[in-house]
């Protein structure tokens, strides 16, 4: 979160010195920052934020389920299971646990539904109910759930990637851009007094600049777009 | 069969009203925006153009309907694909095919969810494999027709899935394809914006240049 928070200052910063260098007018420049900030704290960083905490969740819920199995055909018991497996994850989640002294295992699993926002989790629960109803080998019931959480695993972990890497490509691609507009403002000196207060020229730098901005926007909105089903992703995947 | 207009508006989930209140405003803008231009700025050929522009944008704003569809179709197979792993979870668990289509039921989306109504509605009344072509006539792909005659396979071979039935092999296929196309279609998506940069570069580029003529245009006057 830090590290999303520091790199869009530096790009705020690099947008508001640019517009500053092409224009050489320190209003635009600061108008410039100052939207770039705006947009980076309330839009950008929350659309990464929601997108790191859905990753992540998906990750735990796919360790949760997979140790749990695994406890479950050893163990042949629910409530050594569920201890098991929850002695296995993150910190945060075990002191989310510990809130729910109260409730038995078998509610504690049904009531991580509403953490664990996937139809994946409820598909386990549905076959953990069947096992306790009617028995049986929890490995093989659980095979084709394990095998569809596997690969939402791979599409997460192929797609997150891919948008890491296409970040630092048109990172690099809008920089020398934006190092084009820098050098012919030096390289035009001569005309540069006349040129910067042209409107055309002006209006032209504050597009490139609206235009950056759009561009950080779609990319995020398709760099974090996930295809994962459940309760209230569909509309923000 | 040709298909009204409505029809198709209706179909997408679009209101028929509303489409139209749009493309009459296009008309309408762009019919008055051409006889302001003809009226106050005495530019007939400027108008003409302006006015002509109204059919057009109404013409793509109706070409738009067919990337709704198509997108529409894509996002129906794709949840069915989706939703066959959990039917395989539900009957590789003991439920028979039917039970396996009913479980399905919470997780679908208001279009599946009528589709699959339908499709237990008719199995109710007909054992024959009539329903699961009818249902797989809904989605274009062929590929679904086939899973759904596989499943019909299922009915009549003990109603279980096993690593060697049919429906198994042609999943799992069609499962692998299916996550190669997502992560595909996210990296075309994603390569859109590499021209952005460019655009960029090129329209500061191009308005310089045009401010520097300007500026030299100036000069030459001045001389």
């Amino acid at each position: 979160m830090k590290n999303n928070i520091l790199i869009f200052v530096i790009i705020s910063l690099i947008a508001g010195v640019t517009s500053y260098i092409a224009l050489d007018s320190l209003l635009i420049a600061i108008i410039t920052l100052t939207i770039f900030l705006i947009m980076s704290i309330f839009v950008f960083s929350p659309m990464i934020s929601r997108y790191v905490i859905k990753v992540k969740k998906f990750h735990e819920c796919y360790h949760f389920i997979n140790n749990f199995v695994i406890a479950l055909s050893i163990k042949k018991s629910i409530s050594g299971s569920f201890e098991t497996t929850v002695n296995s994850m993150p910190n945060e989640f075990i002191e989310l646990c510990e809130g729910l002294e109260n409730m038995t295992e078998k509610e504690k699993l049904n009531y991580f539904s509403s953490y664990f926002n996937f139809y994946v989790y409820q598909l386990f629960i549905q076959i953990v109910d069947l096992w306790e109803d009617q028995g049986g080998d929890i490995l093989q019931m659980s095979k084709y759930l394990i095998t569809e959480i596997r690969y939402n695993e791979e599409y997460i972990t192929k797609t997150d990637s891919l948008s890491k890497h296409k970040y630092v490509e048109i990172g690099i691609l809008w920089a020398f851009s934006l190092l084009v507009i820098i050098i012919l403002r030096f390289a035009l000196k001569d005309f540069y007094q006349s040129v910067k207060n042209q409107l055309l020229y002006m209006l032209a730098i504050v597009i490139v600049m609206a235009f950056i901005l759009l561009t950080i926007f779609l990319l995020i909105n398709k760099g974090t777009s996930l295809k994962l089903k459940g309760n209230n992703h569909e509309k923000n995947s | 069969m040709k298909r009204t207009l409505r029809e198709r508006i209706n179909s997408l989930g679009l209101s028929y009203p509303k489409e139209m209140t749009i493309m009459v405003m296009l008309l309408v803008i762009f019919a008055i925006g051409g006889i302001v231009i003809i009226t106050f700025l005495k530019e007939l050929y400027i108008g003409i153009f302006v006015v002509a522009v109204g059919p057009i944008s109404v013409f793509f704003y109706i070409g738009r309907y067919s990337s709704i569809e198509k997108a529409q179709e894509k996002e129906h197979t794709d949840e069915l694909i989706s939703l066959l792993s959990y039917f395989e979870i539900f009957i590789s668990n003991g439920n028979n095919v039917y039970n396996s289509f009913k479980k399905l039921i919470p997780y679908t989306s208001s279009f599946m969810n009528d589709a699959i109504t339908s499709l237990l509605a008719m199995i109710d009344s007909d054992k024959s494999v009539g329903p699961y072509i009818t249902f797989a006539s809904k989605f274009k792909s062929h590929i679904i027709e086939s899973l759904l005659l596989s499943i019909y396979q299922m009915v009549g071979n003990g109603e279980n899935v096993s690593q060697f039935s049919e429906f198994d092999i042609l999943f799992g296929n069609i499962r692998n394809n299916f996550q190669e196309d997502l992560v595909d279609g996210k990296k075309r998506a994603l390569d859109t914006f590499n021209s952005f940069p460019l655009i960029g570069a090129g329209f500061v580029t191009i308005a310089l240049s045009i401010s520097i003529l300007s500026v030299i245009g100036d000069y030459i006057n001045v001389i």
